[in-house]
């Protein structure tokens, strides 16, 4: 392995040498490319139609293309967004200057167009297998970031309930601490349940990265099957987006979001408060009980949720400077925030509650530094640190027993004791974590990019329980240190084509105490500390090509690793017994895309995106039982193998009218041929309780204009998920009834109205499962039914 | 435009293709067990099962006509269980699966035997999570038991004819003790018309829940039923508590008195041994409900160093029994079955049995005695997988039976259809 990336390095070097090294003997072509009003254009391609090499333009809008031959004709050719296309033909001498006016495109500035070369399609058009989430569009929807991801290919978001309820993301088969989310590049592992997918409303993105198997160093965790990145606004003028959206379930969301910049001095502020609640009092189908005998008094009844209430109230503070000589961005900011779910039921709709609740909180510090061309021209550095101070608590203090009509016992009454619904408990714990997160990237010419990042992450989390205060074991602290290092390096010799090699180095410490009695006496404790240290090694490359104009190749591969938790290294020493010889689990992502875009006239646009991937997973971390039979305890046990296909198709006509299909098939096996030297009956077996095809349609049609300076977007979108089985499919008798997730079909409607022309106003309705389906993600927990929601904003 | 449309066809016969080639090979082997006509009494036996990963699925139901041979595999075949853990019990020919929940209610699934020989799902009912039930009279008895923070213990009766909770109330687990300690039950038994429940004693408190500093006795607690009013708590120390956590160990001959057995294998903090008695068997007499002084089997001694993990009685005072001679569970803990007879104090090494007997630590959950004095079906997980081994506690002989295929014994049972 070491032997690889030697040959990598290697590899790089010579390229460097190779591409300094005939520099004498020829001409360079620089100059200044720039907008109407002499505006710079940062970021633009300058391209040699001959030969592809080209020159992106620096903060200034200067360019550069060495190594073009004295005395001959070539054809400079520059496209960007908003512009027209500019081509000339010249002669280049020794040190030919090309100052480059670009006219600004009214006329064509068109949905296709930007759709075809925005920001997003930049990130696409890296050769990772990526799908990019433009927020911005769904601004004017009533959602949460989880339900946004929702719709992309190869995504399925599952969840309990309805507004907050927890969320399982499945990527390409993996889910859980297999795939990792981020927040401008800052893990948010440990942020507590007071900010997340399913509370952060869809406007505070301006775009998701879905990073699918292969993770660019950039984002430094240990995923294992790929990572999920928000990107916030970046504000660089003066702004105000409002919104408020009431709907069924008696559901309010609100959000503010305020920018003022100071163009003169570079002073900008940000303040962000949103805020969502609702009853959740949607009806389901259940069996109701006599909550004194128990028998099923009402079979299939509908019934309203009684005990689902959800509310969390956040707030994100900025001020920094933008702009400067020593900072492009720096800014201190706070994120405040709290929220409070009632839970209605476990794991079944049997069990069912009437007092059990949750609250959480965050006050979090942070800190973000970004500068391009620090020192040097092409040095780029970003920094982003934060500390979450906030915590997490479970209440069950009600010794009451419910069923779904609400009858109840109350065995405090009854016997005079206290108790709980579940587990007596005011738990509470601390996180205290905070991350530095660093990506210095060199730009050496054009055609070469160094990244280097470093992502720091600690994580001490405390608990205590105010009924219990001697509890001693929850009262220790684990303590997790982890720390990831990042090195790419991209090659880019011309427009057609690019390649990454990068490497990962994981660095995990985790100390742990134990406590126990060394005399057998009554409370007699001692600790006894553990700590465990881990590195590890991955790597991976990925390659792009444009083998057309509109039709681009990428392929990569990455060998990724998600190191062993704290729990399952040590146990909770309660249910859980610990086994500190985990090894991490593994697995080699392969990718290959092909994208497509072909323009059919002037009107029409259809983009083609379809990926195969193939990943290969050993050394799955996964219960088993104990020798002892009383605890469970974790070990390396399982492998996997998936083979899958996704795509997606778009077709846009003018701006006025696009539809898209997107879908996921996927072949999830289990490869573990054996457990406890026995032949296992499940050796490719489809791995259950995972949806392994499903898809969503989505029509959007704007009419323009229908008074003035204004605009109403109708939209449908259907989403659909094959049946899959709860547990595996080859186990038990299917005439006997296996348990399934059954299909699901769901149909959404939107319709918009915009208008206004510097401050606009927005009016949205949607409607939800407008056929009323009985839908669930998790088995037999159902979602809301029919649903409507309308949602006002203001925003320029 | 015709190519979009061409595309959008190739997408849609793609995506319908998918569709239609996933595998559909349900098949059942439960329809070809039909047996006898509509009037005989049809039976089966029923062997639940999970799979060997025992990963998110509990068990499923096998039901078999023959349990002495052959095999019976796991896949397409069976009645799915859902969650994670169930625990299962017959009684007046009814099957009664109950999920283990971690403290939420579930519900509980009743099965009976239809004259074709297949299982048939009853009215289920919701009831809470519990660790300790047994049969009692015409109905079962259910105790949830706390291990740390709430001191009481809820217990429920469930009637067998009507299939739901019929009287319920609780007790508490520290007042029980009477020792500054906890009582945790292992189980309960019906010794006459009263209900019998060995417990043992524990700390309940976090970073020593399963600590004690009384690990060298034996209490049963002795319940009035149905009033379930505590008539007395009775004690021995001539071994340690009686049966385990999820096992009890206390039985009922044909006499009506009572035998338990004692593993005596109570460890401490730092997992040490603190039970200093001998692991044996002790009586409890049917008349006085007291421990009989007179009589213990110190099962240590006669063995030479095995000490008895599990018992099941099979009649006219035979127990089949499992033995074990390291008490720390050390990787050189060896595994044996033995047929006690607890009234002449004599046993015998079960011959038959294969040499390595690996202890999954379910297959024990339920195991079934033909009760006359011989035959014990019980499920033994070795090296080769899981069997059904047919043990006679008279010859002391075990003989292999049916097979289970991929997947784990953890308990058997058997219903007639009448």
């Amino acid at each position: 392995m070491k032997m690889r990336i030697l040959i990598q390095y290697l590899a790089v070097f010579f390229l460097f040498i190779s591409s300094t090294a005939f520099a004498q003997e020829t001409a360079i072509l620089r100059g200044i490319v720039q907008g109407s009003e002499s505006e710079p254009i940062i970021g633009a391609s300058v391209v040699i139609k001959e030969n592809n090499k080209f020159g992106q333009t620096n903060s200034k809008g200067n360019y550069e293309i060495p190594h073009l031959k004295k005395g001959q004709a070539y054809t400079v050719y520059v496209s960007y967004i908003g512009y027209r296309d500019y081509q000339k033909e010249i002669q280049v001498s020794d040190n030919t200057i090309l100052n480059i006016p670009l006219i600004p495109d009214n006329y064509n500035l068109s949905e296709v167009n930007i759709l075809a070369k925005s920001k997003n399609q930049q990130i696409k058009e890296k050769a990772y297998n990526v799908s990019v989430l433009d927020a911005v569009k769904l601004h004017s929807r009533a959602m949460d970031i989880g339900h946004a991801i929702d719709k992309t290919s190869g995504v399925r978001v599952r969840e309990d309930g309805g507004v907050g309820s927890t969320m399982n993301v499945s990527l390409n088969g993996y889910s859980g601490n297999q795939i990792k989310f981020f927040i401008d590049g800052i893990p948010m592992d440990n942020f507590g349940s007071a900010f997340q997918l399913n509370n952060i409303p869809i406007n505070l993105a301006n775009r998701i990265e879905i990073y699918k198997g292969v993770v660019p160093v950039g984002l430094g965790s240990d995923a294992l099957g790929g990572a999920i990145n928000i990107i916030t606004n970046t504000y660089d003028k003066t702004s105000l987006d409002m919104s408020y959206s009431y709907g069924s379930f008696n559901t309010h969301r609100s959000n503010v979001n305020f920018v003022y910049v100071d163009e003169k001095t570079g002073f900008y502020t940000q303040l962000n408060a949103y805020q969502n609640y609702s009853d959740n009092d949607y009806k389901v189908r259940v069996n109701v009980n006599d909550i004194h005998t128990g028998t099923i008094v009402g079979r299939n009844k509908k019934v309203k949720r009684f005990h689902d209430k959800y509310h969390n109230e956040n707030f994100v503070g900025q001020i920094g400077l933008v702009n400067k000589s020593f900072a492009d961005r720096i800014a201190i900011g706070i994120t405040l925030g709290q929220n409070y779910k009632e839970i209605q039921t476990g794991a079944r709709m049997e069990s069912v509650f009437g007092n059990l609740h949750q609250r959480g909180d965050i006050v979090m510090p942070t800190l973000m530094y970004e500068k391009k061309n620090l020192f040097i021209e092409g040095l780029d550095v970003r920094l982003n640190a934060n500390y979450n101070l906030g915590s997490d608590q479970v209440i069950d203090t009600v010794y009451r027993r419910y069923n779904w009509v609400q009858d109840y016992i109350d065995y405090e009454e009854l016997y005079g004791k206290k108790g709980g619904e579940r587990n007596r408990t005011m738990y509470k714990f601390k996180n205290n974590n905070g991350m530095v997160a660093t990506v210095i990237n060199y730009k050496l010419g054009d055609k070469h990019n160094f990244s280097f990042s470093n992502t720091i992450n600690f994580f001490k989390r405390k608990g205590e329980d105010e009924l219990n205060p001697d509890d001693i074991i929850k009262n220790k602290p684990s303590e997790v240190l982890k720390n990831i290092n990042g090195l790419s390096y991209q090659f880019t010799p011309n427009t057609k084509w690019s390649i990454t090699a990068f490497g990962k180095y994981y660095y995990q410490r985790i100390n742990y105490t134990d406590s126990y009695n060394p005399t057998g006496k009554w409370g007699d404790t001692a600790y006894k500390g553990y700590s465990a240290d881990h590195n590890y090694f991955g790597y991976g490359i990925t390659g792009s090509i444009f083998v057309l104009d509109n039709l681009q190749i990428k392929s990569s591969f990455e060998k990724s690793i998600r190191l062993p938790s704290s729990v399952e290294l040590f146990g909770d020493k309660v249910n859980i017994a610990g086994n500190n010889k985990l090894n991490p689990e593994v697995s080699n992502n392969y990718n290959l895309g092909v994208n497509y875009s072909p323009q059919l006239g002037k009107n029409h646009l259809i983009s083609i995106d379809l990926n195969g991937f193939f990943r290969d997973s050993e050394d799955f971390i996964r219960p088993e039982l104990s020798t002892h039979k009383t605890h469970q305890t974790y070990g390396n046990l399982a492998s996997s193998q998936n083979t899958g296909i996704e795509g997606e198709i778009r077709y846009y006509f003018k701006n006025n009218f696009n539809i898209g299909v997107n879908g996921t098939y996927q072949n999830l096996i289990n490869k573990t041929k054996t457990i406890a030297n026995l032949a296992s009956n499940l050796y490719k077996d489809r791995l259950p309780n995972i949806p392994y095809l499903y898809g969503n349609v989505d029509a959007n049609y704007t009419f323009n204009k229908i008074f003035k300076e204004d605009n109403l977007s109708l939209g449908y979108a259907m989403m659909y998920i094959k049946e899959f089985y709860l547990y595996w499919p080859s186990l038990g008798s299917k005439s006997d009834g296996k348990f399934t997730i059954p299909d699901q079909i769901t149909h959404d409607f939107v319709a918009t109205y915009t208008f206004g022309k510097e401050q606009k106003f927005q009016f949205t309705l949607e409607c939800r499962n407008m056929f009323d389906k009985v839908v669930y993600d998790n088995f037999s927990l159902q979602k809301p039914g029919r649903s409507f929601i309308g949602k006002f904003r203001y925003f320029f | 435009m015709s190519r979009i449309i061409k595309s959008l066809l190739v997408l849609s016969l793609t995506t319908g293709f998918i569709a239609c080639s996933s595998d559909d090979n349900s098949s059942s082997d439960g329809d070809n067990n039909t047996g006898g006509n509509e009037t005989e009494n049809v039976e089966r036996y029923v062997i639940a099962a999970s799979s060997l990963e025992h990963e998110g699925v509990a068990d499923y139901l096998l039901t078999v006509e023959d349990i002495e041979s052959g095999s019976v595999n796991l896949s397409n075949n069976g009645i799915e269980q859902d969650g994670a853990y169930r625990y299962y019990l017959t009684t007046k020919n009814k099957f009664y699966s109950l999920l283990y929940g971690q403290g939420n209610p579930g519900a509980v699934t009743v099965y009976t035997l239809n004259n074709k020989g297949k299982l048939v799902k009853g009215n289920d009912f919701v009831t809470e999570t519990v660790q300790v039930y047994g049969a009692m009279n015409n109905d079962f008895v259910m105790w949830k038991v706390p291990r740390s923070g709430v001191e009481i213990a809820p217990w429920y009766i469930v009637n067998t004819d009507s299939d739901h909770i019929v009287s319920q109330g609780i007790i508490n687990t520290v007042e029980l003790a009477n020792n500054g300690e906890r009582a945790h039950f292992s189980g309960l038994t019906q010794i006459g018309n009263k209900l019998l429940a060995p417990y043992f004693s524990m700390r309940g408190i976090s970073g020593d829940v399963w600590g004690t500093s009384f690990a060298n006795t034996a209490w049963v607690a002795v319940y009035d039923y149905p009033s379930m009013n505590l008539d007395k708590v009775i004690t021995s120390d001539k071994s340690s508590y009686i049966g385990a956590y999820f096992k009890n160990g206390l039985f009922q001959d044909e006499k009506g008195d009572g035998y338990a057995f004692s593993s005596a294998n109570v460890l401490g903090g730092k997992g040490e041994l603190i039970s200093t008695n001998p692991s044996g068997i002790l009586k409890i007499d049917g008349k006085t409900l007291e421990f009989d002084d007179k009589y213990f089997w110190d099962i240590e001694k006669a063995t030479s160093g095995y000490f008895v993990s599990g018992l099941v009685y099979a009649g006219k005072g035979k127990f089949i029994a499992r033995l074990e001679n390291d008490k720390l569970n050390n990787s050189s803990n060896v595994i044996k079955y033995a047929s006690l007879d607890v009234y002449t104090k004599t046993y015998k090494w079960i011959e038959g049995l294969p040499e390595t007997i690996k202890d999954l630590g379910f297959s024990d959950k339920s195991n079934l005695s033909l009760m006359d004095g011989k035959t014990v079906y019980v499920g033994v997980t070795t090296d080769q997988g899981s069997f059904v081994y047919k043990m006679d506690a008279e010859t002391a002989t075990a003989t292999k039976g049916i097979k289970l295929e991929g997947g784990t014994i953890t308990a058997i049972s058997k219903l007639s259809s009448k």
